[in-house]
Order: structure tokens, then sequence, then C-alpha cells
């Protein structure tokens, strides 16, 4: 069925009036989010002090595009993908969809707005319903009748690729790749504009993990879908992504549009670290002994250093890049990065 | 004349539904100083190759039902529970992927090698603490003497993978098993830990039989690679060769699945089908309901082993 069939549902009628000034064709639009979450501890759950899980991230996705977000553990990239996509109440900050302001307070994703592919397949879905329940559950939060309910999980089965028995079977009784194929018809299922991936191939064998990237590509182009992709595989993201952000400690510290220029010549040192430290399954590349591997580890993300987050792992961090934190800036057409010295 | 020669190894797993063949047939040398990556998707018998080696698995439902394999002239698979203790950590050592598992949460991980080496050297346990206190300097863990005190939980996924390679490598073993050594870790504690056992691997003339799903890790590591599916081996050769001429439909699938940069925004190449459940295991060739090159004989008759140079490809196409 066509989407453009189907009534508009009543919230999402004025879109346009109320798009604030910008590029008409974005639909989520971070500006300055912040994530804390306070640390407890001691018999009176006193707080004794502040993760900054994201501090201060602004970003622009566009319809269609795929964006890619990457960093190691701790960066936030995860929490910034909960916050986007209203999992997750921002501490600070405000995100526009489809130019609605989702923290003003009234704002709330529907179900066929936004939907979340997770990493943890298996925590993802509910042992205890059959693969039929779990697919067909945001249209029943939608309120579709039964009937139609029925129609569509089939259809949308069938469509990546599950056979009927599926249906009737709990998530344990599938292998790692069904599963991921029953999480994503149940996030494809309302037909949703912006799905957000959180490592979606991370679990998943060779083979396996290029069927599933097929599958949301085919599924991509059928349904006009926005990806907004959170992983650390550089090869994955290097193939898919229009645009990438980088994330270290709570904050981007490089961006490219279109993603490929990030690639062939990246700007922050980190981002460098990361591609030089990459094991990428190519033989004529270097072998591990020759490769320059970004040395160290994240810090603690409860005390970041200061100044630049990264000058304590930065080969070429200056007594400047110590005391003074760089701000993320344009540095020509669709590039930004947060480092003095690029 | 290889360090480690295992002939036709056959290890099954007995369950109540059937007979897993997890392993079955799998020969290959290992020689000195070099690294033999062993590749697979799930289920392909990786791990529970190593893990017959040392007869680590759990017997029953396991049982190693055939083969030999020769270190040094003594076949392992025969040897004794109380010969095999003198050999695993002495000669043979292993790291997993798991390193929180794999380390006792109630001691310190000073204490965790120094038990190691006490086990193998006759050495007090003042002198096992100092040398435990070195291996942790060779895996340059910052301020060691210090980090010897602490328990596994007060260090960080890499710190503590560090520590995992320090206890292997404590009784300067001739075989490192690796496992899966860096799959949990961030992109550049992966590179830096296959870079230090790379490094140990020169300094000591260790060999390493490095097991993975990740072909960025074999490219980077490995000197010859072998490609399992379900329990068989497909294709063996010289990482290079193999990577650049695949032979086996398989690998070649497996290979045309890696995403390359050129082909960006390309609905990428897929192996069609799915992995069959090992307790049923096609007949003939496993691969061949998935091959694109089957002949009828593929179905009756397992193919034999064709070489061509080093390279080893299990398939009729080239018989």
């Amino acid at each position: 069925m066509d989407r453009m069939e189907q009534p508009l549902p009543s919230h999402r009628k004025g879109i346009g009036i109320t798009v604030p000034k910008g590029d008409p064709q974005e639909i989520l639009r971070l500006k300055d989010i912040k994530k804390y979450f306070p640390l407890k501890a001691g018999f009176f759950s006193r707080i004794q002090g502040t993760l900054r899980a994201v501090d201060g991230v602004s970003l622009n996705v566009r319809r269609g595009e795929i964006f890619g977000l990457v960093g190691e553990s701790g960066c936030g990239k995860t929490t910034l993908g909960y916050v986007a996509g209203g999992l997750l109440p921002p501490t600070e900050g405000r995100i526009f969809f489809q130019g609605r302001d989702m923290t003003d307070g009234k704002g709330r994703y529907s179900a066929e707005e936004v939907q979340f592919i997770f990493q943890d397949i298996s925590g993802a879905l509910n042992p205890k319903w059959l693969v039929r329940e779990i697919i067909a559950e945001p249209l029943a939060i939608l309120g579709e009748a039964p009937r139609e309910r029925r129609k569509k999980t089939e259809a949308m089965m069938e469509r990546v690729g599950l056979t009927p028995e599926c249906l009737e079977a709990y998530p344990h009784e599938l292998s790692g790749g069904q599963r991921q194929r029953v999480s994503i018809a149940r996030a494809m299922v309302t037909r949703p504009r912006l799905v957000i991936c959180d490592e979606p191939f991370s679990a998943l064998d060779v083979s396996v993990q290029a069927q599933i990237i097929r599958l949301l590509m085919e599924l991509k182009g059928e349904m006009d879908l926005t990806y907004l992709i959170i992983s650390h595989d550089l090869t994955l993201l290097e193939y898919l992504c229009d645009a990438v952000a980088v994330m270290y400690l709570g904050e981007v510290v490089e961006e490219a549009v279109p993603a490929e220029r990030l690639f062939a010549e990246p700007l922050h040192p980190y981002t460098k670290g990361l591609l030089d430290s990459f094991l990428f399954a190519d033989p004529n590349r270097q072998r591990i002994d020759k490769m320059e591997i970004l040395a160290g580890e994240v810090p603690n993300p409860i005390f970041p250093p200061e100044g630049c987050r990264f000058h304590p792992r930065c080969k070429w961090a200056e007594a400047f890049c110590k005391k003074h934190k760089p701000l993320l800036r344009s540095v020509g057409a669709g590039r930004r990065v947060a480092c003095h010295l690029a | 004349m290889a360090l480690l020669s295992v002939r036709n190894l056959r290890t099954y797993f007995h369950l109540h539904m059937g007979t897993v063949k997890a392993v079955d047939g799998i020969s290959f040398d290992l020689e000195a100083g070099k690294t033999l990556g062993i590749v697979g998707e799930s289920g392909s018998g990786k791990t529970v190759t190593c893990l017959s080696l040392l007869k680590l698995i759990p017997m029953p439902p396991a049982e190693i039902v055939g083969g030999q394999a020769y270190l040094e002239g003594r076949d392992l698979l025969s040897l004794s529970e109380k010969e095999l203790r003198g050999i695993r950590g002495r000669k043979m050592a292993m790291i997993f992927q798991e390193p929180m598992t794999a380390l006792n949460p109630l001691y310190t991980v000073g204490e965790q090698i120094a038990e190691t080496i006490r086990h193998h050297q006759a050495v007090t346990r003042a002198e096992a603490f100092e040398m435990a206190v070195e291996m942790l300097a060779a895996v340059s863990i910052p301020l060691p003497r210090l980090r010897a005190k602490s328990y596994p939980h007060q260090l960080s996924g890499g710190m503590k993978q560090r520590v995992m390679i320090a206890l292997a490598m404590s009784c300067r073993p001739k075989i490192l098993i690796a496992d899966e050594p860096s799959t949990a870790l961030d992109v550049t504690i992966q590179a830096q830990i296959l870079r230090l056992i790379h490094e140990l691997k020169s300094r000591t003339g260790t060999s390493v039989i490095l097991v993975t799903h990740n072909m960025g890790v074999i490219t980077a590591t490995a000197d010859e690679v072998m490609v399992l599916y379900l329990g068989k081996m497909v294709e063996k050769g010289e990482v290079y060769a193999l990577f650049n001429q695949p032979r086996h439909p398989y690998t070649q699938g497996l290979l045309d699945c890696i995403l390359k940069p050129s082909g960006r925004r390309n609905l990428p190449k897929i192996l069609p089908g799915f992995i069959p459940h090992p307790i049923n295991r096609p007949s003939g060739c496993p691969f061949h309901p998935r091959c694109p090159k089957r002949k009828t004989l593929c179905a009756v008759e397992e193919p034999p082993v064709v070489r061509d140079g080093r390279q080893e490809t299990v398939c009729w196409l080239y018989v």
C-alpha cells in the first residue's frame, strides 16, 4: 500500500507552517543537546558527580540520507541516538523533528515517525511474545484493527525474508540473523520516517551482515526512509553513509557531508587516529607491525580532560590545547572540525 | 618439521537432539614463529578446534572421536589429564574473547599470574610475584607494580585483555591460542592488542593460532589462514594469496560480502541462503546447497583436498 493513500495523522498536519527557517529537506535537527547523568552513591543516594554523556551536540539530518555516528565506547553516540529518538529526554537543548519542537513538553514521536533497531537483539525482543506479536505491537499502539495488523505483519515478515513458520516462534528459537530480521520488521511495519540503528550489524556473521545491509538499503529505497546509523565499523560507514559525524567523550569532533571526504581526508587528529588504527579487510594494506596505531585509551568520561578532550592522546597537542577548548567550526563546504590545529 | 601437526581432528557433541559434528576431520600444520588464522562463521567449529587441542571442552557431551595433534612428537589427544596440566599454560596457552569471565574476580591480577608461574616453575611466592610484575610491564601496563595489586574489575577492557596476554605468556609457551582476542574491544584498543601479540610473538618466537570472524584481523596479522564451514576445512593458504585469489566458492562468496569503498551505495553482494543447523549438515560438500557452482557430484560425495602450491582447496571444481 502506498503511504500517500493513508490519511495524515492529525499531529502531522501543519507541517510546513512550523518549520523553522533553514533547510526544508531537514528531517531531524539537534541543537546544542546535552545529556547528563547524575552519579548517585551512599545511603541517601546523594549526587556524587555528573557523567556528561553528551555535552553540546548540534547536528542536522536531511530527509532520505544515511547519517553515521562513529566513536569509541563512552563517546555518547548511543545516548545521543536515544535522545534524538525520544527514548531519553535531553538535559538541555532542543530537538526538531520535521520542524516540530520535540522538547517543548508537548512534542512526542508517534510510532510511525521514529523507530529503533537495537544492538542487543536478544534484549530488544520480548522473550515471552511470539514473533507475530512482536512485529504487530507498533501497529497496535497506533490503534490499527486486528485484521489490518495481521495483513501488514505478514507482508512485512515476507519482505524481510522470514518464513511463515517464524511468525509462530519465540525469539530464542531463531538464529541471530533471523532475530535481526524480526527487529527490522518491527521497526519498518509502521513505515516510519526515521530509523535509528544502534550497531545493527556488530553481532552478526560476515555473510549475514551483508544480507542485512542489503535488506536495509532496499527498504530505504522502497519506503523513502532516513537512517541514523550508530557504529564503530568504519568500513560500514564509509560504504553506507551520506554524512558522518565523529564523537569523542560526548562531543562531535568532526563532521563531513559528503561522508567520503572524511575518509579521504580526515582533519581531526582523532579521526585520523581512528582511520589509521582500523583493521580494514584488505590484504594490500599495512600489516599490524607497520600500522600507526592511536595510543592510549579513552579517559574516564566522568573526569574528561580540560581544554581539548583529546589532547592527552594527541601527538600534535600544544600547550594551548590543554587550556582552551576548541569549538566545532566550519572549514569549507560541508565540513566542520573541533581542533585548534586543523 | 612443523611445531604442531593436527591430523584429522574430529570432535562431536552428543546431544539429546542428535550428534553435532562440530569439528569433522580438520588437519593443519603450524610452523614455529608463524601465525595461523582460523576464520569461519558461527558454528563452523573454529573455537571447538582450539578447545579440543587442550581438551578444554566438557566431555560429555563432547567427545574427541578421532585424530592426532602432535606437539614436539607427542600426541596431545592421547595424554592423561595429569600430563595435560603440564602442557596447558607451559607449552600451549590460550586467551579468550571475554577477559571479564576468564579472570577470577576474587584475586588480584598479580596473584593470578603468579599462580600460573608457580604451577609450572619451582619458584617462591615472592619470586613469582616479581615475575608477574615483569610480565605486566612486558604487556605495556603502566605502573605494573601497582596494577599487580588490582582486581580485574578495577581495570578497563583493554587492560584486562593485556592481563590475559600476560597470564598466557608468563611461562613462555610455544603456542598461543587467541580466540577472538580483540572482538569486544574498541577500534584503537583492538589494534593495540593485536600489535602487542605480534610484538611478543616476534620477541619470544611463539607461534599463534588466531581465531576470529573479523577478516580485518586476519589480513593485518596472520601468515596463513584456514577457512572453516560447518566443521570442515574448505580452504587454506597464505593470506595474501587466499584473499586475492580465493578458489573455493564459499571463500569467494565470503570475501565478496566484505564491503569495499569502491562499491559505495551499491547493494552489497550477498551469499544466498542461511548456514544450516549443524545437526543436519548437508551431505557431500556441506556448502553445496548454497553453492552457485555446484555439480551433481557435490551433493553425493565429500570433495578431496586439492593442492595448488601452498593453497589447499576442498572442492570438486578443481579435481
